[in-house]
């Protein structure tokens, strides 16, 4: 984001007569990470878990991306053991520090527990303070639901730990068939790595709907339509609770690409059983007829003024993915001859494209807080793809991942935001095969969150699951 | 005789492996005749549906280049503002010669009269132009030292707001010169700028709708010397982060006009415009 900050300077002629006072006012403050304290965790009695408590809370809070870490050797005068309700305001003020969390921590039977307290350096006051218990085993959800506490005390986010990310994965060096492709869904930690799917066929780009309940996947099937049985893509819906499934659409050609609206009450997906791939839009229950979205698009013309209504000839509009507030998709069209990125009002059908550069641009995903829009872009005709951002309204173009290192090349693709709309999901073949990975905006932190022995791709990071 | 001894030759096959033969026969045909009938069906599973793109121009777009250069950001938060160094540098220099010839202009027409005054040997009028001269020799001084004030803005890393001031700068120009109202006006942004430039928040407060109000006042030096926060934005690390800013922006720029220090400044601050 190109954040250029603009000074408002607004003041009253009739001050200066009236009250006698000078009114101005300042815009556009520099952001800055917190100085966080982290201490230990202290142990009532010494406990194998302790240098992996540390470890999983540094991990969190470095994966929140709101903070920067004094340093421990620091701050230890603040950090003594069984003082972890009370902290000096004065001398943690005078170490520059903006906020502290203390931690306390003990075992009851198979139950651990935690007591974190966060304080206010700056409003000497304490804004967290909680106890968590989980099983022993459990130790990771137990520092991650104290990290969403805090996540959601300071930002009001949530989810980026409360919350899964489905992929496509083939299994390597399986006695399966190479070419079978399953769906999985795993932690943003992960952890819990769990098949959803065993068809044996390939089963690619799965979606969430908005209520984490019901996901879609397109799969390879064979259809029978009367006596004649082909193999095709089907669009499924599978319930991740119940397990129970229904097909969205088993139409001739191509039956892809599905994307919940917000509201669940829409399906946006990719057809061609009416010759070229078009996006329609099905009732969320699954149930009924798709109606047309491609073909009623009217075209923002490029030059001048007005709309131009979609000739048939034209369609090739893929990969939609709605906004946030459910009022627009955004999709890639290959229109112009190269696939670009494009966004239409799906009351009013108007659309415009967002993105001209690059050769090829694909996979959009709209942040959940509608600020921008990730996709992945090909700069030149045998480049790479890496995952470029961009405001709704085209401003701030700016690249997120560099996979064209001089030697090294690979591609970054498939983005999926998570809750948060500051960190996101990606499949990238940095290692060689394709893989998972979880990363915050800046690309501070990331990590790969599907096994080594699977190539998987198209990850799709789920909504809030409280 | 001989057909017979054939017929016995052939008939002696084991029964068990010409039924092998056969079988193996038929399976390899048929692996070879299913392999034929999948082949062009396997090609096509493997290529990923939505990568599939015909390329067929209809409105042939000019191709822009990406941006190839990382652009991270959240690391970049702190240098907001485009360097601009190589834009801003010449306008004070050419105000300052705008300055001087005018001054030069000013002082050698002033000379002149003084010259047709001292043949007309008018002592008093000498006195009040040569004040005239020294105050508008202390005017150009001051105007120096608000250029050096304002060099003195562009801080490190380059990043304080120098669009604004350019602008304000090549507007004094081609307005009424010394007017109250311009001097007033390039003080309040002044001191905008100064407190802008230390106003840091935390990730998490940008995107709210924060608004706190702030009324200073000010010593003569720049000092402040009453802060109060007149309307708090209800998140008490944003308000300190408000009066940290107001704290280090100290000393603030002092305005030509002093009367303007008997005024309180009411500062509203607001993460995003």
């Amino acid at each position: 984001m190109n954040q250029v900050i603009r000074l408002l300077l607004v003041y009253s002629i009739t001050a200066s007569f009236a009250d006698a006072a000078i009114y101005l006012t300042v815009t556009g403050a520099k952001v800055k990470k917190a100085n966080l304290m982290v201490g230990k965790v202290h142990w009532t009695a010494p406990s194998v878990l302790s240098e992996k408590l540390d470890q999983e809370v540094a991990k969190d809070l470095r994966f929140l991306n709101l903070f920067d870490f004094a340093d421990q050797s620091i701050t230890q005068s603040l950090d003594k053991p069984n003082a972890h309700k009370e902290l000096d305001f004065e001398e943690a003020s005078k170490l520059n520090l903006a906020f502290a969390l203390k931690m306390s921590s003990w075992i009851e039977g198979p139950q651990l527990f935690l007591e974190a307290v966060l304080f206010d350096v700056a409003g000497k006051k304490r804004i967290l303070a909680s106890r968590y218990q989980y099983p022993v085993v459990q130790f990771p959800r137990l520092v991650h639901a104290m990290s969403e506490d805090i996540l959601k005390e300071l930002t009001g986010e949530r989810g980026l730990f409360y919350s899964r990310i489905l992929m496509s994965c083939k299994e390597l060096g399986g006695k399966s068939s190479a070419a079978n492709k399953e769906i999985y869904v795993v932690d943003p930690d992960a952890r819990n790595f769990t098949q959803v799917t065993s068809d044996k066929t390939l089963s690619l780009s799965p979606a969430w709907a908005g209520n984490g309940q019901w996901i879609s996947y397109t799969q390879y099937e064979f259809i029978r339509r009367g006596r004649i049985s082909k193999r095709g893509t089907v669009l499924k819906r599978h319930n991740i609770r119940s397990g129970e499934r229904k097909y969205i659409s088993a139409r001739d050609g191509m039956n892809s690409g599905a994307s919940w609206s917000p509201d669940g009450e829409t399906i946006a997906a990719t057809l061609s059983y009416a010759g070229r791939p078009e996006i329609f839009l099905f009732p969320g229950s699954g149930m009924g007829e798709p109606t047309p979205l491609s073909r009623q698009i009217l075209w923002r013309k490029l030059s001048g003024e007005g709309f131009q209504p979609t000739s048939v000839e034209q369609l090739f509009d893929v990969e939609p993915d709605w906004s946030p507030n459910g009022k627009e998709i955004v999709f890639s069209s290959a229109r112009t001859g190269h696939p670009m990125i494009y966004i239409v009002n799906v009351a009013s059908h108007e659309a415009r494209q967002l993105t001209f550069a690059g050769q090829y641009n694909a996979s959009p995903s709209w942040s959940p807080r509608g600020d921008k829009i990730i996709f992945a872009a090909q700069r030149t005709g045998e480049g790479n793809f890496d995952l470029y951002g961009i405001d709704p309204d085209g401003n701030n173009l700016e690249r997120l991942t560099s996979g064209d290192a001089p030697g090294r090349r690979f591609n970054n693709e498939n983005a999926s935001w998570a809750p948060t709309g500051r960190h996101f999901t990606y499949a990238s073949n940095e290692g060689g095969r394709y893989r998972v990975y979880v990363r915050t905006l800046d690309g501070r932190e990331s990590w790969p969150i599907s096994p080594p022995n699977r190539e998987c791709m198209t990850p799709a990071w789920s909504p809030f699951e409280g | 005789m001989q057909e017979n001894a054939i017929k016995i030759e052939f008939i002696r096959i084991p029964k068990s492996s010409l039924v092998c033969s056969v079988l193996l026969h038929g399976g390899l045909l048929s692996v070879a005749w299913i392999t034929h009938l999948i082949a062009p069906k396997l090609g096509f599973i493997l290529s990923s549906p939505e990568k599939k793109v015909i390329h067929e121009s209809y409105i042939q777009v000019d191709v822009v280049g990406l941006p190839d250069t990382m652009m991270d950001y959240l690391a970049n938060t702190d240098t907001t503002l485009p360097i601009v160094d190589n834009v801003a540098e010449p306008v004070p220099d050419l105000n300052q010669k705008i300055d001087q010839a005018e001054m030069v202009e000013e002082q050698s027409k002033e000379a002149k009269r003084v010259k047709d005054l001292e043949e007309k040997s008018a002592q008093l009028e000498l006195k009040k132009i040569k004040k005239s001269q020294a105050l508008a020799m202390s005017r150009l001084k001051e105007e120096q030292k608000r250029l050096e004030a304002l060099k003195a803005l562009k801080v490190e890393k380059g990043q304080a707001g120098r669009k604004t001031l350019k602008g304000n700068i090549a507007s004094q120009g081609t307005a009424v010169r010394w007017a109250i109202g311009e001097a007033k006006d390039k003080w309040i942004s002044m001191v905008a700028e100064s407190i802008k430039n230390q106003f840091s928040i935390y990730p998490w407060q940008k995107s709210k709708k924060l608004s706190a109000v702030v009324a200073i006042s000010l010593y003569p030096n720049g000092r402040v010397r009453e802060r109060k926060i007149e309307k708090s934005s209800g998140d008490a690390t944003y308000d300190s982060a408000v009066l940290r800013a107001i704290e280090a922006a100290e000393p603030l720029p002092i305005p030509a006009d002093a009367a303007l220090l008997e005024e309180p400044l009411i500062i509203e601050l607001r993460p995003e415009s």
